[in-house]
């Protein structure tokens, strides 16, 4: 690992001659010569610095904030905890760079479901970046979809498009939109963005699944004030009267709507009875500890022949203290302030 | 109307397994050989016409070809958005089968006649609308639309409509169908009420004025062709239609007319933008707004004879 101690002893090999070419950590992964007239940048792959003059050359004239992402330690056939852990808290510094650069984003919701999309996306799902439409897949419905920034960058980390499309998100004539667009996003496969569309979608492509013998799983992620619309509950009386159990939905339970607590807008507690009385098999578990969330998506389902129902108690806007449990970060930008306290929250989270 | 697309579902579905039948609890013993032919392949999906639109969706996606069938107001309106997102804007060719159209459960009440359906579905991208006028156009309808790569709405009246086709015809989405010749005058309907147009142009002609009446069975595409042709050689045209004035096939064809360059004296028959309190039979209903032979005759002949629009009294 690339510890400060470390660092502190490395040079930049341009400057070193005729400076000191101290070096300072920048993007989480990425070290930044601090000499007035350098501006090289080099990378850190796999937790070693790549302190070669042609690497830091590449990247003289880029900007810290534009610095690609972090493809970081390979990951492993089957990533632990620990590392999908990790992962997450890599792409909440990409959503946080993805907001920083629009000005605006539903980040909070983004937050809250960031872990869960995590897991799917790098060991759960059974999927192929390089064929988003190859028939054995799981389908991921993301019902949520205004927090689409977690999908994106899950999308993007898993090689469905190159990570530096994400630049693309709210830019006219550009791959990301503010809602997730089935056939322009590769790897998208519902439209969403209206709530309470997600699961009857979800029932209706489990049914021709189940008619076609598939073992595919479809996955869906909605919100608890997306639990506010109807069509949910027509939709959970549905997915158990045709005892869809190849049916998943998570609840992302971050207990925060629009502009106030879920329990003073239209209270959904107790969730996971009201899921049980409608006939699926329901696990409630911590949304953000990673062992928890393997656990329960891959022990489905929870009860023979029935839907199965993860209500993942979540903190809207984990990961910045500041966001977190605040209602005004359902959808916000970032003052340069804040965005830097955010980076270096973030950051720390992965350091640590 | 309803048995006729029942038919012609049950034969193509013998020859198309992915086809499968979603309602809405509606079709009491409508699809009884249905069901007793293709197992498994209806799928009574409950008062829930929101999740019943999204499955669909969802079932399409899977690569099935789901036909949703329920009465035409909780269909088109309570689901109107997920038609919106789940079908029209992810180009899911799922056919929405709609029985009651316009005034057909008259006797119902408002809430079961469906006035606004083909309005508010042909302003919705990448959505085919078509209204068929008998049971024989409704087979050909069905068929088309079973055919048809894309979301169709198929609005069907309730049953026991008469054949108004005389002769076997072609049926083609977006091509109307012109039901009898004329030089006077253009009666364009579209539905059940052609039976309408129909006798009012063959009184008309027993006072020596000639009416071409043209069925657009099919709302969107309209055919602008055969609107501009008519507007072209005749001299006067009415629209009648078992539908709000506003936003139907009056509308459509208005908007053909305006843009082409085609003025002529023109009137929409139809429900003057008014719900329909009360009891009433179909056909009391209809009377009721002037949906008549003898409306559309003294229209028409006033018409021709001043030139000009009879002033409304609506």
């Amino acid at each position: 690992m690339t510890t400060d101690t470390f660092l502190g002893q490395l040079r930049c090999p341009s400057c070193v001659l005729h400076g000191q070419g101290l070096l300072e950590r920048v993007a989480g992964d990425w070290i930044l010569c601090q000499e007035p007239d350098c501006g090289r940048k080099y990378p850190i792959r796999d937790g070693l610095p790549i302190l070669f003059k042609d690497e830091g050359e590449k990247w003289v004239n880029v900007k810290p904030e534009d610095l690609p992402l972090t493809a970081l330690a390979n990951k492993p056939v089957v990533p632990d905890a620990e590392w999908l852990a990790r992962k997450a808290q890599e792409s909440r510094i990409t959503i946080l760079q993805m907001v920083i650069r629009a000005g605006s984003g539903h980040i909070g919701g983004a937050y809250s479901a960031v872990d869960l999309v995590t897991a799917l996306y790098f060991r759960v799902m059974k999927h192929d970046p390089s064929d988003p439409s190859w028939e054995g897949r799981d389908r991921l419905i993301y019902s949520k979809g205004h927090t689409c920034l977690a999908l994106y960058s899950a999308l993007a980390h898993a090689g469905y498009f190159r990570p530096s499309r994400l630049k693309e998100f709210l830019v006219d004539d550009g791959l990301l939109a503010g809602h997730p667009e089935m056939g322009h996003i590769p790897g998208v496969e519902v439209t969403t963005g209206s709530l309470g569309h997600g699961l009857p979608l979800a029932n209706g492509i489990a049914m021709a699944l189940k008619m076609d013998g598939g073992q595919q799983r479809v996955i869906t992620i909605m919100g608890d004030g997306e639990c506010n619309e109807g069509s949910n509950w027509e939709a959970f009386m549905c997915s158990a009267q045709f005892g869809l159990d190849r049916i998943t939905a998570i609840i992302d339970n971050n207990k925060l709507e629009s502009l106030a607590p879920t329990s003073e807008i239209m209270a959904i507690e107790p969730m996971a009875d009201k899921l049980r009385s409608f006939g699926w098999g329901v696990r409630e578990i911590d949304g953000h500890n990673m062992a928890e969330i393997i656990d329960a998506l891959e022990s489905t389902p929870f009860e023979p022949g029935k839907p199965s129902a993860i209500v993942a108690h979540t903190i809207k806007g984990k990961g910045v203290s500041f966001m977190e449990g605040v209602t005004k970060w359902h959808q916000r930008g970032l003052t340069p302030d804040e965005a830097e306290t955010a980076f270096a929250e973030l950051a720390q989270g992965i350091r640590s | 109307m309803r048995d006729a697309f029942a038919a012609e579902l049950h034969e193509i579905a013998a020859s198309d397994p992915s086809v499968l039948l979603l309602v809405g609890d509606i079709g009491f013993q409508v699809f009884d050989s249905f069901v007793e032919d293709y197992p498994g392949r209806f799928i009574n999906m409950g008062v829930a016409e929101a999740n019943m639109i999204g499955a669909a969706a969802g079932l399409s996606l899977g690569g099935k070809k789901p036909i949703v069938y329920t009465i035409v107001p909780f269909l088109t309106m309570r689901a109107f958005e997920q038609i919106r997102n789940d079908i029209c804007i992810q180009k899911q060719p799922v056919k929405i089968v709609g029985v009651g159209g316009g005034l057909a459960y008259g006797n119902m009440g408002p809430t079961h006649h469906s006035i606004v359906d083909m309005g508010i579905l042909r302003t919705l991208p990448n959505m085919t609308v078509i209204s068929p006028c008998d049971p024989v156009e409704s087979r050909k309808a069905f068929r088309a639309t079973y055919e048809h790569d894309g979301p169709v709405y198929l609005r069907l009246g309730r049953n026991g409509e008469p054949t108004l086709h005389t002769e076997d015809f072609k049926f083609e989405i977006g091509r109307a169908l012109q039901m009898r010749p004329g030089t006077d005058a253009t009666i364009i309907s579209t539905g059940a009420v052609t039976k309408i147009a129909l006798d009012a142009a063959e009184s008309l002609s027993a006072d020596g004025i000639s009416v071409r009446v043209l069925n657009i069975h099919t709302l969107k595409p309209i055919d602008a062709e055969a609107i501009v042709t008519a507007a072209h050689e005749t001299r006067a045209m009415v629209t009648i239609e078992e539908h709000n004035i506003i936003g139907g096939l009056g509308s459509a064809v208005s908007e053909v007319i305006a843009e082409n360059g085609t003025p002529l004296p023109f009137k929409r028959i139809g429900i003057p933008d008014t719900f329909t309190y009360g009891v009433g039979s179909q056909n009391h209903h209809l009377a009721s707004h002037g949906i008549t032979v003898e409306a559309v005759k003294t229209t028409l002949s006033n018409m021709l004879e001043t030139g000009k629009v009879p002033v409304s009294n609506s």
